[in-house]
Order: structure tokens, then C-alpha cells, then sequence
């Protein structure tokens, strides 16, 4: 009977020491394990109250299950049939805390794919089963999905997720005997999770490249529009995600994640502008944003959708990002000047939560500005990056003004109407356009190209006509994944050989 | 009540030399010994109803003024230990070394604590009070903005006092009510389950208004009906028409759903948009889902939900 040695990959033409000479012997490759790890985007995680095991409602009356894109009828009615308070109170409580969800994983969480959105699925069965060919004498490919909290910042994310890599590894070794690093494959705003582990949680050394799919690097105006004026497109994808302002800004606004996707002070349009954001009159443009910090010119002023009465022309600025009766719905009580009469509940209660909403915003912003400043366009040093084209996306975000002669909400189902009163006293409106640049429909090309023009490796081509959620499903994005998968493991090879 | 200025400093102390343990809700959980109704009819807010036997609440909220307020069974001073217990375990945000601030009396026989309730932001922080009322405990939870403590401990006071006992009008708690103006900022919620109809529910949602939301929420799913998902999934529109209950008009929908993972299921739906500010009429929202073959107790639920509910008169004193 043959003795078994298993020799590692690498060392399969070298002499092999030790076996005896008056017996059969049978030596058999040892496979590397290099898992490839899915990093879905902002909403593509299943989260769940917690503490809890999903099911049922808790003490609240609410769901203990708080996010669930892949189940249609359990999202319609309770998202898309509710109002902006029970949107806020599923996801973000009553003020934003990291723990307050958590990814609605096994215990334990073994490849990870409960924990993620099921469209992806297809996509990753297809990398799990696939045949690799000659890689697959040397290599083997577990792949795993790695939820998250997408509600939380994503520098926590990605602490998280370096963690998670390490227990990867740990796992893959315990099984094959050898597993050094993971592969990254990542959609949408996973890629900004990916980077943030790699580049600022010491992950770079475990991971062999970054595979990033339709990757916002620099931000999205989408972002911006969506707050204004909900999400684009008709049906039940814009109703359950939100579809006028009110329904989204109460979420974006009030989550560390949402507000990281907002352009970065590196943003350029597809013409290559620092100012993506204009307010423009028959052809003119009257004010274009930024010219440095959107922070501080945009993103920080709060956004006053209606004149003050008499003012002319009126001040207010309808352009800011957040309308700050947006961050707390449901509640209208608004305090008095002066301190009012200790038997005025309603006065009592504007009182006591003045301002709260507000500076908690303020708070989560500055957060988000310091995670983009230190973040910048860093990335591992294997990466490899696609984007879409092809779809009207919006790498600019422009405010029309028109004469108004009727209009007076400004909040109507995927719209935004800023109202202001000229210098002549005529009552005005700006009215949010449609985005027309390219890109996959929610991150411009020039945000999805951001990386390569860093100086990152291009291979092959690296732009499809594919639109931003479903990336995943197209050929050409599939092919140029495991395109980039092989050519991070013949680099490996000829680094091992 | 002079036990409480006995116990205060002591619990006071005890609690500032324990750390912060771990984060949880600074919410107050839910009590469902208190929760009991002989003919299943309940009251919250400004509503009250029927449900059929065999319904049993799982959940329940009510603010008004946004103070959470409810009635618990059980002894104050076990509560009140049992609050501070958790105020203790919470994580102080960034540059605070405790959760908890102070405790003090809100008014005579009313214990009252000022902790950080928030893990991120420096500027919120939360009071909580309890009564020993007839019915048990009266308790109290109030948000407030660094600054404006006055105006959250005046309003606290103003709800504790506007508290009466073994009344179901003005804003009902179940047992007892909060007699007083009506609030710009109401919110209800209730939600039931029945353990002859494993993984069925049913809730009553309520909150006000600034102003009615009128958008057609049925609209994504009308357009979705009929058509697969990506896992499989299909959505059935059984019923979409106007329906009143307590004379409010809102919109119902009865959903079905089938293929994909998940076990077919059966959705009811009801919303009312509400009118600006009105404590008596707010966004009202009923659901009920279950399995497919639970439709017809849930349907016999929803009737009856809808035959029964009244308004509760909006009495002040």
C-alpha cells in the first residue's frame, strides 16, 4: 500500500527528502486555498435588530427583521407602504448607534451568503462551481460573502471585515493546509468597505488583489439626488428605497454609510469639473458648487425649500443637501422664541429636542469627511476596477430655475422644487433635473474610473453598458472577474515559481 | 416617599462606581404581564378595538409630546432599580466616562435619572421617571438636547401629572390615560400574535402628521404584480380599494405571495393618510400577514379590527 505526502504547490519540482526507497509512495499536490470574498453594496446586506434571531416582532411592535431586499412582498409592506418615521425607526432607531443592526448571518456564519442580498447569489454559485482549469490543479476557490452593516460607517465596516479575512484564512488553512490571502470582489460601495480595510485596517497584506465592480472612489451626485428628490426609476425598486425626499433623507441623512457615498472633495464630473453641482437659468448657470470643501458649501447648509416671507430676494438656500425637517420625521412640534409657558406641552416639546437632529447630522458628517480625507483614492496595489456606461447617471446635478406660478410642494414623488423669490419679488423655483451623464445609472463613469485614473492597472477593457445593481449579472463583468482573478493568481504563481 | 431620598444616593453611588458594560436600547421594554384585556379589546392612544380570542400582544409604544410613556405591573422601586441596573451597562459616547449623569426627584415620589443614552452623539441625552400608580407603575422616558433639560423635566412633570387612573379617554394607555391637550407629536404601536397561528401577526400603527402624505403607496406593487422575481417570487393583488374604519378613509390591499423560498403568504394592508396635526386623526396603518392557509382567521382578525375600532374621546381637563 502506497504511503501518502501531500508536497505544497510550489514545490512540486523540487527533491522531495525523506520517503523511503523499498516502498510505493504517492505524493499528491497541496492545493493553495485562495477565497474569494464578496463585498456587496450600501443596502445588499440582510440586517436584522440586534441581539435578536430575526423573526418575530420585539418589544417595540416592530420587526425584528429590519432589512430584506430579496424577499418582494416582506419589503413592500414594510417599506414601501410606509412613510418616512417607520423607515427611520426600522433602520435607524431613534438616533443612529453602530449597534443598533446587525447582518443577518448564521451562527456560525459559515459562507456568508445568508447574510447578503439574494440577486447576488447566481453570481456566486457560478464562482463556487466554476471550473477553473489547470488553476484548479494548484488553487482552490471557497467563496464566501461578507455582510455588513451598511447603516455604520464604512471605516467600521472595514475593521470588521480585516477581521473577518483573518478568520477566512484561519478557516481555509484548517481545511487545505495552506491559504496565505483572499481575493476582493466588491460592488458598488463594498469597494470603499474593501479599501478601508485594506489601506487603513492593515488588511493589505492578507489580501492578493481587489476586484472593484462600479465602484463610487469618488463619491456619487446620485447620492445628492436621492436625498433631494428619492430614488430614480418607477416601480417597486424606487418605492421600497424611497421615492421622494422625504422617504430617503430620513435614512441617508441619518446614517454614517449613506452619507460617506456623497461626492468627496476628489470628485470630477465626466468633463472633469470640480463643480458638479449648478443652479442655472435660461442656459446660464447662476451658482456652480463646489469650489473646494462640498462639505462645507453643500453638504453643511441646511436646506431652507421655501422664502421667508417679504424677503426679497430671498436668501434661503434650497441647494443645501439636507432639509433639517427631513432628519426627524414625524414630529412637528417646533420650539418658541423665548422659554415657553411651563403648561405649553407641544412649546415644551420643540423646546427640549431643538437643534437635536440637526447637529446629530452634523456629527455624522464630520465623521464621513474625516473617513474620505483619510481614505482618499488609496487602494491595494493589486486592484483591478470596472464601471457602466451607458445609462443616464448623474456625474452633475442640476437646479433649473423656472417662473412659478402654481406649484407649492416641494417634495413630489422623484422630484425636488427649491422655491425662492427673485430680486423683482416674483415667487421662482428651481426644479431638480434628470440625470444625464453617463455611467451605470447611479455612479458616473468618471467616479468609476477614479482609481485607474490613479494609476491602477487596466485589464482589458474595463467599462460595459451595465447598470449599477445588477453589475453582477452581466457577461462582461463576470468575465472580467475571473479575468482578474486569474491574473492574480499567475502573478502569485511566478512570484512563488 | 421618603424611602426614595434614602435610596437615591446609594443607588446614585453604586452606579458611578460601576463601568459601562455593553450597549443596549435606552428603550423601555416591553411588559406583557401588563398587557391583559378578559375580552380582548384594547385601548392605545386615541383608539381603541376588538380582536378575536387567541390574539395576544407581542409588542406595544405610545409617546405623546415624543415622551414614551406606559404602565407596567410591578413594584416602582423594583423597576426603578432595574432601570438604573441598565442605564449602567450603556456605552457613553466619545469623551464621557459614564452613561449615567444624575439621578434626582422629578417631584415628590417621582425618581427621576439623566443619563447619556447615545453611544455616538454628545449633544442628546435622555431622562427617565417612574410613578407608582393604582395600576401598577407609571413609567417615562424623554429624549432632550444638551441645554434644554428644563424643558424636558417641565414636560415629564406636566405628563406625569396630566396621568389618570383607570380611564380610557384623552391618550390611553391601556390602564389609565394621559388627560391633557392634544399632542402635535403622537405615536402608537401595538403589534399581536396568536399561538394557534404560528408566525402569523397583526398591528395597528398611529402617529401625526405635519402633513398628510397622500402619495399612492400601492402604486410599486400594482406595477409588480403578476411579474416573477429575481428569486422566484410572485405578488398577487387580491383586494385594492377604498375602505373606512372609525370613518376615516383609507386605502386597503390584500396581497398574496408565492414561489421563491419563502412559504406562500397572505398580506392585509390599510392605511389611512391622516390629517395636519391632529392628534385625532393621524397616518393610521393596519397590517396583517400570515401563512397562505391562515387567511381565513386573519381575515375573521381583520374584520373584526375593522368593525370595532373607535375613536377615544379627546378629553381635557
Amino acid at each position: 500500500m502506497a504511503t501518502i505526502k501531500t508536497v505544497p504547490w510550489h514545490q512540486m519540482d523540487q527533491a522531495i527528502a525523506g520517503l523511503a526507497t523499498d516502498g510505493e509512495h504517492e505524493i499528491q499536490v497541496g492545493r493553495e486555498a485562495i477565497p474569494l470574498v464578496f463585498v456587496p453594496g450600501i443596502m445588499g446586506s440582510r440586517l436584522r435588530r440586534a441581539g435578536t434571531n430575526g423573526e418575530g416582532k420585539g418589544a417595540d411592535g416592530l420587526p425584528n427583521m429590519r432589512w430584506d431586499p430579496g424577499a418582494s412582498a416582506w419589503m413592500f409592506h414594510n417599506f414601501t407602504w410606509e412613510g418616512p418615521l417607520h423607515r427611520k425607526q426600522m433602520l435607524v432607531g431613534g438616533n443612529f448607534s453602530p449597534g443598533f443592526l446587525e447582518v443577518d448571518n448564521a451562527n456560525p456564519v459559515g459562507d456568508g451568503f445568508r447574510g447578503i442580498m439574494d440577486d447576488y447569489r447566481p453570481f456566486l454559485e457560478q464562482l463556487r462551481d466554476r471550473d477553473w482549469g489547470p488553476l484548479g490543479k494548484i488553487f482552490q476557490f471557497p467563496v464566501h460573502a461578507f455582510g455588513y452593516n451598511w447603516t455604520d460607517s464604512n471605516d467600521n465596516a472595514g475593521a470588521l471585515l480585516a477581521k473577518r479575512i483573518e478568520e477566512i484564512i484561519a478557516e481555509a488553512k484548517a481545511v487545505t493546509g495552506c491559504c496565505e490571502k483572499v481575493i476582493l470582489i466588491t460592488h458598488s460601495m463594498g469597494g470603499i468597505v474593501a479599501r478601508s480595510a485594506s489601506e487603513l485596517h492593515g488588511a493589505s497584506g492578507s489580501i492578493r488583489g481587489i476586484v472593484h465592480g462600479v465602484q463610487p472612489a469618488t463619491g456619487a451626485p446620485a447620492a445628492y439626488w436621492r436625498i433631494k428628490a428619492g430614488f430614480e426609476g418607477w416601480g417597486v425598486t424606487s418605492g421600497t428605497l424611497g421615492d421622494s425626499g422625504p422617504n430617503v433623507a430620513c435614512v441617508l441623512g441619518n446614517i454614517p454609510g449613506g452619507l460617506e457615498l456623497l461626492p468627496n472633495k476628489l470628485h470630477r464630473t465626466n468633463a472633469g469639473a470640480r463643480q458638479w453641482l449648478s443652479v442655472t437659468e435660461d442656459g446660464q448657470t447662476v451658482l456652480a458648487l463646489p469650489y473646494g470643501n462640498p462639505y462645507d458649501e453643500i453638504y453643511r447648509v441646511p436646506a431652507i425649500v421655501r422664502p421667508a416671507a417679504g424677503q426679497k430676494p430671498s436668501t434661503n438656500a434650497f441647494w443645501g443637501l439636507v432639509d433639517p425637517d427631513l432628519l426627524d420625521p414625524g414630529n412637528a412640534a417646533t420650539p418658541q422664541a423665548g422659554s415657553p409657558a411651563a403648561d405649553d406641552n407641544n412649546a415644551l416639546d420643540g423646546e427640549a429636542s431643538a437643534g437635536g437632529a440637526w447637529a446629530g447630522y452634523m456629527q455624522l458628517l464630520a465623521k464621513a469627511e474625516a473617513f474620505h480625507d483619510s481614505l482618499g483614492l488609496k487602494a491595494h496595489a493589486s486592484t483591478f476596477c470596472f464601471h457602466g456606461t451607458d445609462h443616464d447617471s448623474a456625474d452633475a446635478v442640476e437646479l433649473r430655475i423656472e417662473s412659478n406660478w402654481v406649484r407649492s410642494d416641494s417634495y413630489p414623488t422623484r422630484g425636488f422644487r427649491g422655491f425662492f423669490t427673485d430680486a423683482q419679488g416674483n415667487d421662482m423655483q428651481a426644479v431638480l433635473q434628470d440625470p444625464a451623464g453617463d455611467g451605470d445609472g447611479t455612479v458616473p463613469a468618471s467616479s468609476g474610473a477614479a482609481l485607474q485614473r490613479n494609476g491602477k492597472p487596466v485589464l482589458g477593457s474595463d467599462h460595459f453598458d451595465i447598470a449599477h445593481q445588477p453589475a453582477f449579472e452581466n457577461g462582461e463583468a463576470q468575465q472580467f472577474t475571473v479575468r482578474s482573478i486569474i491574473a492574480l493568481c499567475q502573478k502569485h504563481y511566478g512570484t512563488k515559481r | 416617599m421618603a424611602a426614595w431620598n434614602k435610596l437615591l444616593p446609594l443607588l446614585a453611588g453604586l452606579l458611578l462606581a460601576g463601568g459601562s458594560l455593553a450597549q443596549s436600547p435606552a428603550h423601555l421594554s416591553v411588559d406583557h404581564s401588563a398587557m391583559t384585556s378578559p375580552d380582548n379589546s384594547w385601548c392605545i392612544g386615541r383608539f381603541r378595538f376588538s380582536l378575536p380570542p387567541g390574539w395576544r400582544p407581542t409588542g406595544r409604544k405610545q409617546s405623546i409630546y415624543r415622551v414614551d410613556v406606559q404602565v407596567r405591573s410591578g413594584g416602582a422601586e423594583a423597576l426603578w432599580q432595574e432601570r438604573l441596573a441598565k442605564v449602567r451597562q450603556l456605552a457613553p459616547p466619545p469623551g464621557a466616562t459614564a452613561a449615567l449623569i444624575r439621578t434626582f426627584e422629578l417631584e415628590r415620589g417621582v425618581p427621576a435619572v439623566w443619563y447619556r443614552s447615545s453611544d455616538v452623539f454628545t449633544h442628546i441625552i435622555s431622562l427617565e421617571a417612574l410613578k407608582p400608580v393604582p395600576e401598577g407603575t407609571l413609567m417615562l422616558a424623554r429624549e432632550a438636547v444638551v441645554g434644554k433639560e428644563a424643558a424636558a423635566e417641565q414636560l415629564v412633570k406636566n405628563v406625569v401629572r396630566a396621568y389618570a387612573p383607570d380611564q380610557r379617554q384623552g391618550f390611553c394607555l391601556e390602564r389609565g390615560a394621559i388627560v391633557t391637550e392634544p399632542g402635535q407629536n403622537e405615536e402608537t404601536r401595538i403589534s399581536f400574535d396568536n399561538p394557534s397561528l404560528p408566525g402569523a401577526s397583526l398591528s395597528l400603527d398611529t402617529h401625526t402628521v405635519r402633513q398628510p402624505d397622500l402619495a399612492d403607496r400601492g402604486a410599486g406593487i400594482r406595477e409588480q404584480a403578476g411579474k416573477t422575481g429575481a428569486d422566484g417570487e410572485q405578488v398577487a393583488i387580491r383586494r385594492d380599494s377604498v375602505r373606512k374604519a372609525a370613518n376615516l378613509e383609507g386605502r386597503e390591499m390584500l396581497l398574496s405571495q408565492s414561489g421563491g423560498k419563502r412559504a406562500p403568504s397572505v398580506q392585509f394592508l390599510w392605511r389611512y393618510a391622516g390629517s395636519a396635526l391632529r392628534a385625532d386623526q393621524p397616518e393610521i396603518i393596519f397590517e396583517a400577514t400570515g401563512d397562505a392557509g391562515q387567511g381565513r382567521a386573519l381575515g375573521e382578525a381583520w374584520e373584526m379590527l375593522f368593525g370595532s375600532l373607535r375613536p377615544v374621546p379627546l378629553a381635557s381637563r
